[in-house]
């Protein structure tokens, strides 16, 4: 009898002030596109121990990438210099990411004779199509973006920046022409490095 | 005709929901609102003469938004990183010069833009690149998007200065699709 008379009032308000909050929530996290990305939050840094160091001779690889052509680092040996970005993962928001600075600064590469290649543990269909967002006028970007998907971050474990989840860390590796590593930064994860450290050791490179 | 429910409990209801909804913490979505306060955020003055005449910054280490010699500043909330951002740069350009050459706009609107976790190198190869006229500032600390909430670059955040005091009067989240609208929004302010 009491249920009845006080229950179902009380409860129906109740419900509706959870309904009321829950929209403020969804309201508040939905954002201009920041609810289709997702948050994974503050992560642990680094987690991995590098198997190069600055001197060694930097590992080969054969990987494919977003083009259907497959690159193989040592092709660049005598030609360019290199630079490896390695990314923890596509989709995570654009407009914080590295690759979409390093695809509007080309020229900066160029100046060094350097190519980039950018490396995620994703697989092709999901690179092609982050990386296709990078670029407001089509066509993705100006560098080979691999796939270091299967075996399943293969070429990031042989340099020693795999972390325990399968993604890889947010890593740069500068490589002369003679194929040899000259910088290293396995970065914190949860930041983007900054261009002028790049281009410093960039420019230390005499060829 | 007697209401099958009795009054207490839907009163009791009520209370007891408004109770909540006082006290509960909500998520509140901290991007300032028209008519609200534009937070105290300090820039660094800046090397370049033309841009401290610009904006009528004589001396000091530092200034803020209020100190802008102008009754409207525009802010570009923008990244070095951002594609949206290196896309939208020829419309601030054109947004500037627009502006300058409009009697009354030039000596009432300033621009600015604020590099949200970008380093200075960052933000002047930007500048360089897309030939920016308006003054340009590093936000390496993401002081300025932590503080206001930005979520998406670019943001441009219109500002109305009084007395040394900013009030948020426009907030557009995205690329200026149409110069011309924000042009009139522009004249539209007292």
């Amino acid at each position: 009898m009491i249920r009845k008379r006080y229950g179902i009032p009380f409860l129906c308000l109740l419900a509706a002030f959870v309904l009321v909050t829950a929209a403020g929530y969804a309201w508040a996290a939905s954002g201009a596109f920041a609810g289709s990305i997702y948050d994974p939050g503050q992560l642990k840094p680094t987690d991995s121990v590098l198997k190069v160091k600055v001197g060694d001779r930097a590992p080969d690889f054969d990987l494919p990438s977003v083009t259907g052509e497959r690159v193989l680092l040592s092709s660049f040996a005598g030609v360019r210099n290199v630079v490896i970005s390695f990314v923890p993962a596509a989709w995570t928001p654009v407009c914080s990411d590295q690759w979409p600075g390093y695809n509007a600064f080309k020229e900066i590469f160029d100046e060094h004779n350097a190519v980039l290649l950018g490396i995620t543990v994703d697989n092709i269909p999901t690179l092609f199509a982050w990386t296709h967002e990078m670029n407001e006028t089509g066509g993705g970007v100006w560098f080979p973006v691999l796939s270091d998907f299967w075996p399943h971050g293969a070429t990031a474990a042989r340099y020693g920046v795999l972390r325990s989840d399968g993604t890889s860390e947010r890593a740069l590796f500068v490589i002369d022409k003679k194929g040899i590593i000259r910088w290293i930064d396995v970065h914190d994860i949860n930041k983007r490095p900054n261009l002028e450290d790049l281009v410093r050791e960039l420019e230390k490179l005499t060829d | 005709m007697r209401y099958p429910f009795s009054r207490i409990g839907v009163l009791a209801g009520i209370v007891i929901a408004a109770a909540l909804m006082m006290f509960c913490p909500r998520p509140v979505h901290a991007i300032p609102a028209v008519g609200d306060p534009f937070p105290k955020i300090t820039l660094p003055t800046s090397d370049a003469k033309a841009d401290r005449n610009y904006l009528g910054i004589a001396g000091g280490k530092t200034f803020t938004i209020g100190d802008i010699a102008a009754s409207v500043v525009v802010i570009e909330f923008f990244s070095m990183y951002c594609p949206h951002c290196q896309a939208d740069a020829p419309t601030t350009v054109a947004l500037f010069n627009s502006i300058q050459s409009d009697p009354r706009l030039s000596k009432r609107v300033r621009m600015i833009g604020i590099g949200v976790g970008n380093s200075a190198y960052e933000v002047g190869i930007f500048k360089k690149k897309y030939g920016i006229p308006f003054p340009l500032f590093e936000d390496g600390a993401y002081a300025a998007m932590s503080l206001l909430d930005i979520r998406f670059t670019p943001t441009y955040m219109t500002l109305s200065i009084d007395k040394g005091k900013a009030t948020v009067v426009h907030t557009q989240v995205g690329r200026i699709t149409d110069v011309k609208s924000f042009l009139a929004m522009l004249t539209s302010l007292r």
